[in-house]
């Protein structure tokens, strides 16, 4: 049983995404990186950001990943209030494989049962083993009902890396621990990127919006 | 005249007292009290009056060895406003904080923690927090973390999403928490790898939706826990709908989620939804060699739990522990018949769970009522400065 059904220990989600890949300890602080130490207020930000997510309701995504070592991309939406998610994955070669879609809650991750198909076979949960699970357990991270704790942010020693812009638009980059860079919208201080290279090899999550999103599970969901 | 003005308001004291022990008084003498400590020097007392400050203070390293006190503990309320990160945030050594409200800040009421990187910093040395009241901040009420010598005596704290007390990464802590109360929390005192002489005595923790949590955490620095004592509490009634959650965890009374060798003894634990007392599995760490002993129990579904692998005691042990009506209920059964004289030694339990109702939904922590007035600190106007030297842990309860 885990402990979580009994306590909050929500308030060091950083700390999780940084350790998600499997070593789930506290990150260390980088010695003689580049960039420059966060300041408190980018400290407050970063506490902020995942929260953020969660009050805006949930994202539109893409995801570059690895399956069996070669380069995969995701692309869909995530409710975080819900924990929900759809995505098809596709392999960035055509010829490593067709399409599948994939539905997910926070209890299990429902996998098309062949490409085109309309049945949808559940499947527990492998974030360890299954790489579509560990792309899921990584974006359902992202979000927190709470503000995250500065105290073990700064414990991290996160770093203000540069500023630049994606699609356009503005970002500061952020390396937080031995694990995760987030580029976080000058201004509204939202998450628009995440990379982690701590899970199957690598992932870079983006987020393209911040909005509602309501997710219809195929029937299988509800067995 | 003038020059002899701008020369007192410069030396900050305007009390007559030559510079040494000052009294550094806002608004009289420094507009802010981020001014004042600014202008502090060790073994002086910034003493605050009445009114509300919507400012985030900031206690560097240069400042350390000074006190924070209200004239007022209900009136003198510093005000975040929903926007400003801590309300308080100590990064020096010896810093007491006395007699005032923080709120609405989006972080931490008031936060005693050593600046910077975990690899360039050592443990922050004397920390005491007196007779504050915290409410409807956005994660901790009060809230000391790598720092050892302290105490939180005379706390109130209601309305945080995650917890009202809390005391973290330590070791050896050497840390007290007496005398305070938390209401209205997700947890209402919580402790993660806050390891050796770690004693929370004569509290009251009710009404939160988990009273007390003890966790051992990977994720956080300090891992593994162990060697805290918590007795003689009151911990009744966590199981309020009304308090905002940080993530899970409902009904609970007391829960050592991964911890070593503490001891939960002596305390009143009644009235809760799930269980009165867990020792379980974190998601990192067996819980091993916990003692629970002589606690008093009434009116929880299940009074007493053990949740660790391979259905094996794993050196915890509970013994002596009475329930006011009946039998003390247990999972598994028997769990005192079992374990009562295996302190230190693994024996086999049973492997039943505890099946726990689904937490309620989500309440914003912005609107929990705000508390009553609680007890100022006597003599608030005239007691000396007593900076968090030493070994505060030690130091008598006024």
């Amino acid at each position: 049983m885990s402990g979580r059904a009994f306590v909050a220990a929500g308030a060091v989600v950083l700390a999780a995404l940084a350790g998600c890949g499997g070593q789930d300890r506290q990150p260390q602080p980088q010695t003689g990186a580049a960039g420059k130490p966060a300041t408190d207020a980018q400290v407050l930000m970063l506490a902020r950001v995942l929260q953020s997510d969660f009050e805006h309701g949930g994202s539109q995504f893409t995801a570059a990943f690895q399956i069996d070592g070669q380069p995969a991309l995701a692309s869909g939406r995530v409710d975080f209030r819900s924990g929900r998610g759809n995505a098809v994955v596709r392999p960035a070669n055509p010829d490593q494989g067709a399409e599948r879609e994939f539905f997910w809650t926070r209890k299990k991750v429902l996998a098309q049962a062949a490409p085109g198909s309309r049945r949808y076979n559940p499947e527990a949960p492998d974030a360890q083993g299954n790489p579509v699970h560990a792309m899921v357990k990584f974006i359902n991270l992202l979000s927190a009902e709470t503000i995250d704790n500065t105290a073990n942010i700064t414990a991290a020693g996160p770093r203000l890396m540069g500023r630049t812009t994606i699609a356009g638009a503005p970002v500061e980059q952020f390396r937080y621990g031995n694990g995760i860079t987030l580029w976080i919208h000058t201004g509204s201080g939202l998450l628009r990127r995440i990379h982690t290279s701590r899970v199957n090899g690598g992932i870079t999550v983006d987020l393209l919006t911040h909005e509602p999103v309501k997710i219809e599970l195929p029937a299988e969901a509800r067995r | 005249m003038v020059v002899a003005v701008l020369a007192c308001a410069a030396c900050g004291s305007g009390d007559g007292q030559g510079g040494r022990n000052r009294v550094l008084r806002v608004p009289g003498s420094y507009a802010t009290i981020k001014a004042a400590v600014d202008a502090a020097r060790p073994g002086d007392l910034v003493l605050i009056s009445p009114g509300v400050y919507h400012e985030s203070v900031d206690v560097g390293g240069n400042h350390g060895r000074i006190v924070l006190r209200g004239l007022d503990r209900n009136r003198v309320v510093l005000d975040g406003q929903n926007r400003l990160g801590n309300g308080i945030a100590i990064h020096a050594d010896g810093v007491a904080v006395e007699n005032l409200t923080v709120r609405r800040y989006a972080v931490n009421g008031v936060v005693w923690s050593p600046a910077g990187a975990a690899d360039t910093r050592r443990a922050l040395q004397g920390w005491r927090g007196s007779y504050i009241t915290a409410y409807n901040n956005g994660l901790y009420g009060v809230y000391a973390f790598g720092a050892q010598h302290g105490r939180f005596d005379h706390v109130y704290a209601s309305g945080q999403p995650d917890s009202g007390v809390y005391v973290g990464d330590c070791d050896p802590c050497h840390a007290r928490v007496v005398d305070s109360m938390a209401e209205h929390n997700h947890v209402g005192y919580e402790a993660t790898n806050a390891s050796g002489d770690v004693s929370v005595t004569n509290n009251v923790w009710r009404n939160n939706r988990v009273g007390v949590a003890i966790d051992s955490l990977r994720k956080e620095p300090g891992f593994p826990q162990r060697g805290s004592e918590l007795s003689h509490n009151q911990v009744v009634d966590n199981n309020d709908r009304a308090a905002p959650r940080g993530t899970e965890g409902f009904g609970a009374g007391i829960v050592v989620n991964g911890g070593r060798s503490n001891v939960v003894a002596d305390n009143l634990v009644t009235g809760h939804s799930e269980v009165g007392i867990v020792v379980l599995d974190s998601p990192d760490s067996t819980a091993t060699n916990n003692t629970v002993r002589a606690n008093r129990l009434d009116a929880n579904a299940v009074d007493l739990a053990l949740q660790t692998e391979a259905e094996k005691s794993q050196g915890n042990c509970f013994a002596a522990n009475q329930a006011a009506r009946g039998s003390v209920r247990s999972v598994p059964p028997r769990l005192q018949a079992l374990t009562r004289d295996a302190c230190g030694s693994s024996v086999a339990v049973g492997g039943e769970r505890l099946r726990l109702a689904p937490a309620p939904p989500q309440v914003d922590y912005k609107t929990v009522p705000p508390p009553p007035a609680q007890p100022s600190m006597p003599a608030a106007a005239t007691a000396p400065a007593r900076p968090a030297t030493g070994t505060p842990e030690r130091e008598t309860t006024g």
